[in-house]
């Protein structure tokens, strides 16, 4: 057994003691669902960035990157980073503040429709299963990679990983858990990247060698890799501000990221959260990025979403890289967990509405719900290819075209109502699907301004405004509209004045993000060049 | 180009860091006029 087989193997026992330990103190379906709605700001940061941040960053992303595409993925990152800032504060806390278990229970209270509840269950419950097929098929790989052990076997053993402790202990060990995986890849990222640079000459050097790169001509260059996807620079830009848009949309308003806030103790620990989970993203993403592009330039015959594997296990010293490892499995196992979490809850809470009052009964019923989604989930993973990126992208945007207009709305809109809501939601959701389907089959080539995602969230806006004008909003749902706007007692004005104070090392950090690509990108690329 | 794409990235941090300053400043204003 080899060092790094062990790292993983301890780091996975680690998580499932905290979990199972967390699971202990849950009392009530409170607890389970929303972990008491008590969770401070540290939690909160942690488990949006370990949901949000899965292999797809760390395998599927940065072998974009290696493949020559740094410039657009680094785009996509710091604008989908920015999506906590807005989602927190146009539609985060007003979920938080309406006081349900889970987003879709959201949906349907705020348009007093059992039938959007559900349908937002269904929703969530398709999208996030593909989502976790990407991650629990990332662990494989990772899995694969270092113990050398065939696909089914390893996706067993992912699927064991998370599973144990996210049924026994819901959100309560979750959010544990996930704050620790989080800052077990954000040290990994943190510690392994000057080696990684290291190896490549330095910092600088490493930026010359790859600006003068033969093999992957142009890979740091702001318009990268021309044979990569498109093969103007302009294209490749553009590429890059729509899927950031994009996924800033799926963090503004996709239940692994909302749901977070749930469990948040108030309001200002949401609005907190957001500042210090945007810049952990993009400290950890950037990182990153820079650290796969430093790989091509020491060995450019690597498979791309293996190349941070082969880092670990090559540029750095062996416990660093075990560290490393450890810290791309915890991303992964992090989402998964989270994922398969949300999945549970929507089918539970959502889809199977039971009228039981006994506490535990209920928490056995949600128990038992989980325990048969991630048999679901383990079938589909056992039969699947493992194709990490693109199936990642298919359950990010199929949530964000479905929901993403409409859950903005839902808090800002005078119009918008019960029946404008279910046909946004229902168009976004089947446009998107087919679309991106038969995108996938090649059965049509959609350029990238007619991407799917684009063309759901386009249905959605038409079935949003048809469905209002034939049933306008009731009074009922403009008074649950409201409600969304009643600041509780509980939160005051003083707390919102230290969470204006932190604004300030947000703007501070945007300053540290211009200097940092000038310095450490821009300047000695140009230099060279 | 290049400084371009560096500026416009921390640019666009900055702005939706100002976004969100005077999102919050509004409702402490609002909520100081209504007592």
């Amino acid at each position: 057994m080899n060092i790094y087989l062990i790292g993983v193997i301890i780091s996975l026992i680690i998580y499932l003691l905290v979990g199972l330990y967390a699971g202990n103190r849950v009392r009530n379906v409170n607890d389970y669902y929303v972990a008491g709605r008590k969770a401070p700001t540290i939690l909160i940061v942690g488990s949006l960035i370990a949901s949000f941040l899965s292999t797809g960053a760390f395998l599927g992303d940065t072998g974009e990157v290696y493949a020559g595409f740094f410039i657009p993925i680094v785009i996509v990152g710091v604008i989908q980073a920015t999506g906590y800032l807005w989602g927190a504060s146009l539609f985060g806390r007003y979920v938080r503040r309406s006081g349900v278990f889970t987003v879709p229970e959201y949906f349907g209270q705020r348009f007093h429709s059992r039938r959007i509840r559900k349908l937002t269950a269904i929703t969530t419950i398709i999208a996030v299963t593909a989502y976790m097929l990407s991650a629990m098929q990332g662990i494989t790989t990772l899995m694969s990679s270092i113990t050398g052990l065939d696909y089914k076997t390893c996706v067993i053993i992912a699927w064991l990983s998370f599973t144990v402790f996210t049924i026994y202990s819901g959100s309560m060990g979750v959010l544990i858990t996930d704050t620790i995986m989080f800052l077990v890849f954000l040290i990994a990222a943190i510690i392994a990247i000057p080696f990684i640079s290291g190896n490549a000459g330095g910092w600088i050097n490493g930026i010359h060698n790859l600006a003068t790169s033969e093999t992957v001509p142009g890979i740091i260059s702001w318009h990268a890799n021309l044979e990569y996807m498109f093969s103007s620079g302009i294209e490749n830009i553009a590429w890059a501000v729509v899927y950031g848009i994009v996924w800033a949309l799926v963090v503004m308003v996709s239940p692994w990221q909302t749901s977070r806030y749930l469990m948040a103790k108030n309001e200002n620990t949401v609005l907190r959260s957001a500042i210090w989970a945007s810049m952990g993203v993009m400290v950890t993403t950037i990182l990153l990025y820079f650290g796969a592009a430093f790989v091509q330039s020491v060995n450019p015959n690597l498979v791309p979403s293996e190349s941070m594997i082969w880092a670990a296990m090559n540029m750095m010293p062996t416990i660093v890289g075990v560290v490393m490892l450890a810290g791309i499995l915890a991303a992964g196992v992090s989402s998964a967990s989270t994922f398969l979490s949300l999945i549970g809850f929507s089918l539970t809470n959502d889809l199977i509405t039971s009228n039981q009052n006994d506490e535990k009964k209920r928490l056995q019923i949600s128990r038992i719900g989980m325990l048969v989604a991630s048999l679901v989930v383990l079938i589909l993973a056992y039969f699947n290819p493992p194709q990490i990126f693109w199936i990642m992208y298919f359950g990010g945007t199929v949530i964000a075209s479905s929901w993403g207009i409409v859950a903005i709305c839902s808090v800002w809109s005078k119009k918008l109502s019960e029946f404008g809501a279910f046909l946004g939601m229902l168009f976004g959701f089947v446009v998107c699907v087919v679309f991106k389907t038969m995108d996938a089959l090649s059965v049509i080539s959609l350029p990238f301004w007619a991407d799917s995602f684009i063309l759901g969230a386009l249905a959605s806006a038409i079935g949003m405004v048809i469905g209002s004008r034939i049933k306008p909003k009731t009074g009922a749902e403009e008074a649950e509209q409201q409600k969304l706007f009643v600041v509780p007692n509980t939160e005051s004005v003083e707390e919102l004045v230290i969470t204006r104070k932190q604004t300030v090392y947000y703007l501070g950090f945007g300053l540290f993000v211009i200097a940092f690509f000038l310095f450490a990108w821009a300047l000695p690329y140009l230099e060279i060049i | 180009m290049e400084i371009l794409v560096a500026v416009c990235l921390g640019g666009w941090v900055i702005f939706t860091g100002i976004f969100f300053r005077s999102f919050i400043q509004r409702e402490i204003n609002e909520r100081k006029n209504s007592k």
